[in-house]
C-alpha cells in the first residue's frame, strides 16, 4: 500500500489510479463520520462527495509533515457542520435512517443499537463528533483535537459530557439501567 | 474501607476511558462499592462501554467511489485541466443513473420556473409590440441639426424642434441634448429600450403632431404650447411600467389582443 504522501504526489500528477485508491482508502471513513453526523443517507453520500472534491482542491495545500487522514476528517466536519446549519431546523433531529447502511448487527443488539443511534442523534453537534470520532473511528483524543482544532482538554470535557448524557438518555429509555449490572465480587 | 478518594476514582476512570482500558478494574469496583455517587458514575462508564460495543460502522454504498471520481473528473473539465497532473480520471458508468438529491431537485425546479417566467415575459412584451397597428409608434426619429433650447422650469432639458416648430424663448443652455421624437409613443418605445442601458433619468419633450412634417393634423388638440412644447413628459426613471400601461392604452380597442 502506498504512504500518504506517496499517494498524494500520485494524485497531483494526475494519476488515475492514485485518485482512485485515495478516494476508496478514506472513503470509508468519511462516509461513517457523515452518517452518524447527519443521520440521513442521502445527505452523507452527498457531503461525501462534496468532501472529496474539496480533498483534491485543496490537495496541493496538504502538508506531507502531517498525517492525511486527520485533514481529510477536518473537512469532512466542516462540511458536516455546513449541512446541519443549511438544513431546516425542524428537520435537524427528526430522523435517523442509518440502519440501512450498517453492517448486519444480531438481533438482540438491535434495540441497543437502534437506541444508542437516536441517542447520538441528539447529542450535541460538537458532543457527537467528538463522540463519532473516538468511538467509530477509533481516534485518539489529541487527533480529535488536531482535527478539530480544539485543546485536548476541551476533546476529554466534550467526550465526558457526550458519555453522560448518553448513559442518562439509555438508562431513561430503559433500554439498559444499572440492575443489569452486578458487582461481582465487592 | 475504600481504597482510592472520589478524586482518584474519578481520574483514573477518565484515563480507563481517554485510553481504552476496560473500567472494571479492582481499585475502580471496591471504591463504587462503597461510594454511591461513584458507583452511579462507573455503571454509567460500563453501560456506554457496551452499548458501543455493538455498534456497527455504516457501509458505504455500491458505487459512491464512482460518483466521487465522477465528480472531480468533471470538476477538473470545467476548469479547463484534468487533475492537477492533468490526467482525467475515468468517470463513472452508474453516475447518469443516480437520481439528484433532494436539494438537487430543487434548485431544478427553482431554475426551471425562473426560465419559464422570463420566456414568458419576453413573448408577452413582444406580442404586445407586435400587435400595435398604430404606424406612428415607431422607432423614435431624432431631428437633425436640432437647435439646442431650455425650456423654462424644465429640468435640464434641451430638444431639437423641426423647422416648423418656433420655440417663444429658446434660451441656449449647457445641457445635453437627450432626444426629440416624433410622438410619445416613440418616446416611450426608446426609453424601455434603453432602460438596460441604465437610463438614470430622461425627460422627453413631444411636439404636437401637426409640428412633425409628414403627420397627419390633429385638430381636437388645441392646446398651445407651452413655451413652444405642447407636452411635457418627464422624468421617465426605472419606470417601465409606465411605459407598458402607455403601450396598452395605445393599442386601439378594435385591434387589441384578446385576453
Amino acid at each position: 500500500m502506498t504512504d500518504d504522501a506517496a499517494l498524494v504526489r500520485l494524485c497531483l500528477e494526475g494519476n488515475e489510479q492514485g485518485a482512485r485508491e485515495l478516494v476508496e482508502r478514506f472513503q470509508s471513513m468519511v462516509f461513517a463520520v457523515c452518517v452518524r453526523m447527519l443521520g440521513q443517507r442521502e445527505d452523507a453520500e452527498d457531503v461525501t462527495q462534496d468532501v472529496f472534491l474539496r480533498v483534491f482542491r485543496a490537495l496541493r495545500s496538504w502538508d506531507p509533515a502531517r498525517p492525511l487522514q486527520p485533514w481529510i476528517l477536518a473537512i469532512a466536519a466542516n462540511r458536516c457542520r455546513t449541512a446541519l446549519r443549511q438544513r431546516p431546523r425542524d428537520a435537524a433531529r427528526s430522523s435517523v435512517e442509518i440502519g440501512r447502511t450498517v453492517a448486519d448487527v444480531p438481533d438482540d443488539s438491535r434495540e441497543l443499537t437502534d437506541e444508542l443511534d437516536l441517542a447520538v442523534a441528539a447529542l450535541r453537534e460538537e458532543y457527537r463528533l467528538c463522540f463519532v470520532l473516538f468511538y467509530q473511528q477509533e481516534l485518539s483524543c489529541a487527533e480529535i483535537a488536531s482535527v478539530l482544532n480544539r485543546p485536548e482538554g476541551t476533546v476529554k470535557t466534550w467526550l465526558h459530557r457526550a458519555r453522560r448524557e448518553l448513559a442518562e438518555r439509555l438508562r431513561r429509555r430503559g433500554v439498559v439501567n444499572h440492575a443489569n449490572y452486578q458487582l461481582h465480587g465487592v | 474501607m475504600p481504597t482510592i478518594s472520589c478524586t482518584e476514582f474519578s481520574r483514573q476512570l477518565s484515563e480507563a476511558v481517554e485510553s481504552r482500558k476496560s473500567v472494571d478494574t479492582v481499585a475502580l469496583r471496591e471504591h463504587a462499592a462503597s461510594c454511591a455517587e461513584c458507583r452511579c458514575e462507573w455503571l454509567d462508564a460500563l453501560l456506554v462501554d457496551r452499548a458501543v460495543a455493538h455498534w456497527p460502522k455504516p457501509v458505504a454504498v455500491a458505487g459512491l467511489t464512482e460518483r466521487i471520481l465522477f465528480q472531480i473528473a468533471a470538476e477538473s473539465a470545467a476548469a479547463g485541466s484534468a487533475t492537477p497532473g492533468g490526467t482525467q480520471i475515468v468517470p463513472a458508468k452508474q453516475v447518469a443513473d443516480r437520481p439528484l438529491s433532494p436539494a438537487g431537485r430543487r434548485i431544478n425546479r427553482s431554475t426551471g420556473a425562473a426560465i419559464t417566467a422570463l420566456a414568458l415575459c419576453v413573448c408577452a412584451m413582444l406580442f404586445l409590440v407586435r400587435s400595435n397597428p398604430r404606424s406612428d409608434i415607431s422607432p423614435p426619429e431624432v431631428t437633425r441639426n436640432a437647435p439646442s433650447i431650455a425650456v423654462a422650469n424644465g429640468p435640464a432639458i434641451t430638444a431639437g424642434l423641426s423647422s416648423s416648430v418656433k420655440p417663444t424663448s429658446p434660451v441656449a443652455v449647457d445641457a445635453p441634448v437627450e432626444l426629440m421624437v416624433a410622438d410619445a409613443g416613440s418616446a416611450y418605445l426608446h426609453l424601455a429600450g434603453n432602460a438596460a442601458k441604465a437610463v438614470t433619468a430622461a425627460t422627453v419633450l413631444v411636439p404636437p403632431a401637426d409640428a412633425i412634417g409628414d403627420a397627419p393634423p390633429t385638430p381636437k388638440r388645441q392646446e398651445p404650447w407651452v413655451d413652444g412644447v405642447r407636452r411635457e413628459i418627464a422624468p421617465v426613471t426605472h419606470q417601465l411600467g409606465h411605459a407598458f400601461e402607455f403601450l396598452i392604452q395605445a393599442v386601439p380597442e378594435k385591434r387589441a389582443p384578446a385576453t
